[in-house]
């Protein structure tokens, strides 16, 4: 499967403090693992040191359902990277995860770009994987159920 | 438990405002244009650097601005602050300087800001990094994609139309169009808003804020010292701040900002309320955030925004006069923009801008946005009338 945006952007580049390996280990293993508190169990979402709810240190890695809604969108026309200078329009979501507190993630969603976006529909997370020589990530997309 | 900073209302007035370098400033550092604003509120006020001794502003470029800035002016402070906030900020610290010169802490107040962005750079100064890997790998275009995102959000909940959006710009360009310093003043319809190049759904070009340089300042006094100056003063009679976020995903509702709190409790202090207010200067950096705003602050209901900023209510012929000077959408935007509603504000309330010239305005209500409708700041300012 082609990747939804072309070659020539930017990898992710791992947090300085590895605080974030575990999601990326999970997206490789086309698993969507985020933080969850031990203290007050609720989850969140990016990474952080600290839970935000409860200002507790002892968050777990845990694995989450696949599943999301269409909380937003924006269809990008005019990007700024030079990568996207013919791509034309792409649409960018934010994905609320009714199984993990609501959290919400950024992500493409992977349809006709030009097409309506439902908000409030359900979407399940699609991997998008990027073998390379000295970095291998995998990108977590969205796609309509 | 009252909320503790009603001691403040009325303690502290504007007596001098002044803007330089709106629109291109070639040649000049953000910091220069700072300082030649400063210059010109100073003398606005009828006052030299030896009489302030509180500083306080915000650079994009400079993070140790307020010492920069003192030195080159030859001001000695005894206070200084310049947090960073966005464009929120100097709605911050008027607030702040009011409290320190209600404490006796300083008397006179130099709020100032600068930006070269567009002879600088041609883009808006706020940096891409902002991002996180977690949103920027999906190239939303920042910052717009945010308040896209709201806007999108606001449309599905409530109904709000792409036309709706339109009026906020043409209103703003009507009132730039009686402003001989705003940036843009061509004609715009809401057919020309609508077919203007997209830049992220909903939003096209005349939706998003201008790209401009620019730079601000004002002086502030305490209420006693305010009635030996020239201008007339403006006193500050209501400010509140609250943020809740700083990335979009985790803004609790993209369609209700902190402002829903700034508001009333700025109100609650000036002793005011919404139907009190004859001018409203808002940070417009994206047509959503006026209607946001409008609602946030009690204008309207939650959800009417749309409609109420229909058939022109917020043009200058309309019933309720939003950003008299065109706003960050048709007037200036340097990168922080809230400076600039305070000024109008003030000009406003001193009977000082001619052909957008508010009559009898005795009530102005200034509100910051900053960051990605994070941090939200309210100022009510108000005349010797109100106080």
């Amino acid at each position: 499967m082609a990747n939804y945006l072309p070659e020539g952007l930017p990898s992710p580049a791992p947090m300085n403090d590895n605080l974030d390996v575990p999601y990326w280990e999970g997206t490789l293993a086309h698993k969507l693992v985020i933080q969850k508190c031990t203290s007050c169990n609720k989850h969140q979402w990016g990474p952080e040191w600290i839970c935000n709810n409860c200002n507790s240190f002892d968050l777990e890695w845990a694995e989450v359902a696949q599943k999301g809604r269409i909380y937003s969108y924006e269809r990008v026309w005019h990007p700024v990277h030079p990568a996207l200078k013919d791509q034309g329009a792409y649409v960018v979501v934010l994905v609320e995860l009714p199984g993990a507190d609501n959290v919400r993630m950024v992500g493409n969603l992977l349809a006709d770009p030009e097409a309506d976006v439902p908000i409030g529909a359900e979407v399940e997370a699609v991997f998008e994987d990027h073998p390379g020589d000295e970095l291998s990530y995998t990108l977590v997309q969205w796609k309509l159920v | 438990m009252t909320n503790g900073t009603e001691g403040i209302r009325g303690a502290a007035a504007f007596v001098g405002a002044a803007t330089d370098g709106i629109g291109e400033a070639p040649g000049f550092s953000g910091q220069e244009l700072a300082i030649r604003a400063s210059l010109k509120a100073m003398q606005d006020a009828g006052i030299r650097a030896s009489d302030i001794d509180g500083v306080f502003g915000a650079l994009s470029a400079e993070s140790m601005c307020g010492v920069a800035v003192s030195e080159y002016l030859g001001i000695q402070p005894k206070y200084s602050n310049n947090n960073k906030i966005g464009g929120s900020t100097f709605l911050s610290l008027t607030h702040t300087a009011a409290m320190a010169i209600k404490n006796g802490l300083i008397e006179t107040a130099l709020i100032y800001y600068g930006s070269n962005q567009r002879s600088a750079f041609g883009r808006l100064a706020v940096s891409a990094t902002h991002q996180s890997d977690y949103e920027g790998l999906y190239q939303p275009r920042f910052p717009m994609t945010s308040y896209a995102l709201a806007a999108s959000r606001h449309m599905h909940e409530y109904g709000t139309t792409r036309e709706q959006l339109a009026e906020v710009a043409v209103a703003a360009r009507q009132w730039a169009q009686l402003n001989p310093d705003a940036f843009m003043r061509d004609p715009l319809t809401i057919e020309d808003v609508m077919a203007s190049r997209v830049i992220s759904d909903p939003f096209s070009v005349r939706d998003c804020c201008l790209v401009t340089d620019g730079a601000g300042a004002l002086i502030m006094t305490s209420a006693e010292r305010a009635k030996d100056f020239r201008q007339k003063p403006v006193y500050l009679l209501g400010a509140a701040g609250e943020h809740w976020h700083k990335q979009i995903s985790a803004m609790p509702d993209l369609t209700v900002t902190a402002a829903s709190k700034s508001g009333p409790r700025a109100f609650e202090m000036a002793g005011l309320k919404p139907s009190d207010v004859d001018v409203i200067e808002l940070y417009d950096a994206f047509t959503i955030n006026t209607i946001l705003f409008l609602e946030d602050l009690g204008f309207c209901p939650k959800g009417e925004g749309g409609r109420f900023v229909s058939d022109g209510h917020i043009a200058p012929s309309g019933g309720l006069p939003v950003n008299t000077n065109g706003g960050g959408l048709s007037c200036v935007h340097p990168g922080m923009y809230g400076i600039f509603t305070l000024i109008e504000g003030v000009q406003q309330l001193q009977g000082e801008c001619a052909g957008r010239q508010i009559e009898d305005a005795k009530v102005a209500l200034c509100h910051g946005s900053g960051g990605v409708l994070s941090s939200q700041v309210t100022n009510i300012l108000g005349t010797e009338e109100v106080l």
